[in-house]
């Protein structure tokens, strides 16, 4: 699938035509986002396939809601925030947040190894993280949400959000130092 | 850490499937075909209970019990302004159906003073007082929109002697009688081969008696269905006055009703 970069004006003339519900501008549309959106799905769930069924999902949340597009903020951000919401409602139904209270060594060095840590690395480490963890976590860390929106978004109290962000992390440490044991077990 | 996870995962891309796009193509049909059919369905909803008030609404307005105004009431007030200042049958030019209220000594004494006695010479009472005793009889047969009262003949024969039709009619009146076809020929039609043996038998035209029936008619000034009219006189045909004279007793007939008529009307 080809990836069209579009300018601002083609964009916004796309997003017209999408909002009259005309498939030419809605697929343009998909091929320009769909790649990065599973990405952001793939965050949330193990495998891709799972993933791109999500994604499929948000898309079609996305062009039957798409009039409520203001066009003020960028559109991939409000694709985004749909793809987070479809990913997190999945999770949340599947399985309900898990408030785990077990403890976890806090590796210091393991922060610093993690930085030459590939993509994939990272991913499976992430993977591993129960479903409460790995929620606060995408949603803190990589989304960028603060612990009144987490909290309001997965129905906790901040403190939680907080506590189960402080968990994840010392989840991925020690999973960053497990999986470098391995490594060097394997070397 | 959390910098780190997020530099890493920050233009992260995967290729979707090929058929990513049809998969969420056929499902935006779908999606799009719902609202169709909902949109099918309220405007369907809708129209139902549309239907259903309507049909209570014209339920509750035909089961209207209609008040029934008790005679000698006066319901509505008559202006007798203006019936001094103008002649009474400009006013009410043609009254309908009138019942007649009048009791048979009231229609008597009107009898009395508007006409004079007849004379005798051709006995014509004798023909209008068959007529008048077998319509009194037969009443059943015409069946009118409203019923008329016919003085019954006895008390005729006993106290007045009849009019002749042509005094009646010095001032002419428009007469409109509705009379049930249906109903006329429902008494009728059972003696229907009585009647042809007897217009055989006795060598009467069936032509010949609708052609006096209308003439009298017109005479009397009656809108009345001649053929209706014969057919209530044929029904009695086997009645020995009509053995006598046929044609006779369909002009007493006729002005025996041209009588209950104005009598009503009075």
């Amino acid at each position: 699938m080809k990836i069209i970069p579009l300018h601002r004006q083609q964009q916004h003339q796309l997003i017209k035509n999408a909002v009259q519900q005309k498939r030419e501008a809605q697929e343009q549309l998909f091929e320009q986002f769909s790649p990065k959106m599973l990405g952001v799905c793939r965050q949330y769930v193990k495998d891709l396939h799972h993933a791109e069924e999500l994604m499929l999902s948000g898309f079609l949340k996305v062009f039957t809601h798409i009039e409520k597009f203001k066009h003020k903020g960028s559109f991939e951000g409000w694709i985004r925030r749909i793809m987070v919401n479809t990913c997190i409602s999945y999770l949340r139904k599947k399985n309900p947040i898990q408030l785990t209270d077990e403890e976890y060594l806090f590796y210091e060095q393991a922060t610093e190894n993690l930085e030459s840590t590939g993509e994939d690395d990272i991913q499976k480490l992430i993977d591993n993280l129960p479903n409460g963890y790995k929620m606060v976590f995408n949603l803190y860390a990589i989304e960028g949400y603060k612990h009144a929106e987490i909290a309001k978004e997965l129905q906790i109290t901040i403190s939680t959000s907080k506590s189960q962000l402080f968990k994840a992390r010392k989840w991925l440490q020690a999973g960053y130092v497990e999986l470098n044991k391995t490594v060097n077990g394997d070397k | 850490m959390d910098k780190i996870v997020q530099k890493a995962f920050e233009n992260r891309t995967f290729q979707p499937s090929a058929s990513a796009w049809e998969r969420l193509e056929s499902q935006l049909d779908k999606v799009l075909q719902k609202p169709k059919r909902s949109w099918f369905m309220t405007v369907g909803y809708a129209a139902s209970i549309l239907l259903i008030i309507s049909a209570a609404f014209f339920i509750n307005t035909s089961d209207e019990i209609q008040p029934i105004t008790p005679n000698g009431i006066v319901v509505n007030s008559i202006d007798t302004i203006k019936f001094k200042k103008h002649d009474f049958k400009t006013v009410v030019p043609l009254i309908e159906e009138a019942v007649v209220k009048n009791t048979l000594n009231d229609k008597m004494m009107m009898l009395k003073k508007q006409h004079t006695v007849v004379n005798s010479k051709k006995k014509p009472q004798n023909a209008v007082y068959q007529k008048t005793k077998q319509l009194a009889v037969k009443e059943t047969s015409i069946a009118f929109t409203e019923k008329v009262k016919i003085i019954p003949s006895k008390i005729l024969k006993n106290k007045i002697k009849i009019t002749t039709v042509s005094s009646i009619d010095k001032q002419p009146v428009i007469h409109r009688i509705k009379i049930d076809s249906d109903a006329l020929l429902y008494a009728v039609t059972h003696s229907e081969s009585e009647v042809k043996q007897y217009y055989a038998k006795y060598n009467v035209n069936r032509g010949e008696a609708l052609k006096t029936i209308k003439k009298e008619l017109k005479k009397m000034n009656l809108k009345i269905d001649a053929k209706s009219m014969l057919l209530a006189i044929e029904k009695t045909i086997d009645e020995d006055t009509f053995k006598r004279s046929f044609m006779k007793t369909i002009k007493g007939k006729v002005s025996g009703l041209a009588i209950a008529f104005s009598n009503r009307n009075n």
